[in-house]
């Protein structure tokens, strides 16, 4: 049983990381702060049954996330499937010379990489699909274990592994297309 | 350009649990066997290298944005009134 007077010091700590999450999800910022505030009081309310020692980080994320699903999943108009059929494994790897022709070279790869600004893959992750988007946000940027988004997100382990990898392959075919309108990728093989 | 080295793991297994050895995610067996792999197959080891750079770009890209002062004043003021 967790004091409740502790909750501020305790939970405060996740503030910035849950705003920067509450922003992805949602795409707007006066949404991202109701989403924010909303998830501190639910869990201020709840924090009597959080069990002391427990991951703090991941019931938080939990919050935000069942939250943020409830509250705005009526107002989405996205699709949940997006058409990553012709996206296979090392999408972006292999039109960058990858493994055939070293044609770019090292250097030239990271050069792309580096030319990526935060606005180009703020944007090319608020165009995933949410149960994408949210796999690769607690993933990659919150470094969550399978195990711990499977809890968060209330799905099984398969799930995560099926969400995580459909997402990453239409993040990397978004920036790809990107790359390719900019110039910096030929998209040939 | 297949690739198999004693512990039987092969470029397209490797490839294949590429993100789950990224995540750490795989069993020690399974990492251990998959990082000797990569330790002698340049192919691999330049795949596995491009994409850990890219999860990490992806990570420094989205991680920058603190909370606005006056929304944590705001949360504050919530809690406080509860």
């Amino acid at each position: 049983m967790a004091d409740q007077s502790k909750f501020q010091e305790q939970a405060m700590e996740y503030v910035d990381a849950l705003y920067a999450a509450a922003l992805r999800m949602t795409r707007s910022h006066s949404d991202a702060e109701d989403l924010l505030q909303e998830t501190f009081l639910k869990a201020y309310r709840g924090y009597g049954s959080f069990q002391d020692g427990t991951n703090l980080k991941a019931w938080l994320y939990r919050i935000l996330t069942n939250t943020y699903i409830n509250i705005y999943r009526a107002k989405k108009r996205r699709p949940e499937e997006s058409n990553l059929e012709d996206v296979e494994d090392l999408y972006m790897y292999r039109r960058l010379g990858g493994l055939e022709a070293a044609s770019y070279g090292r250097s030239a790869e990271e050069e792309v990489l580096d030319s990526f600004t935060d606005q180009d893959v703020k944007d090319a992750i608020e165009a995933l699909p949410d149960q994408f988007r949210i796999a690769v946000l607690l993933s990659d940027v919150e470094g969550f274990s399978y195990k711990e988004i499977s809890e968060i997100t209330d799905v099984p382990l398969g799930t995560v592994m099926s969400r995580l990898h459909r997402g990453r392959r239409a993040l990397q075919k978004a920036l790809v297309d990107l790359g390719m309108r900019r110039r910096l990728v030929t998209g040939s093989r | 350009m297949e690739q198999t080295n004693s512990s039987g793991v092969d470029c397209r297994e490797s490839i294949a649990r590429l993100y789950e050895f990224l995540d750490n995610e795989l069993c020690s067996t399974d990492q251990a066997a998959i990082k000797r792999h990569i330790e002698h197959c340049s192919p691999c080891l330049e795949a596995f290298e491009f994409e850990a750079e890219l999860k990490a770009m992806i990570r420094s890209r989205l991680r920058k944005e603190g909370v606005p002062l006056e929304v944590k004043e705001k949360i504050r003021r919530a809690l406080a009134a509860e």
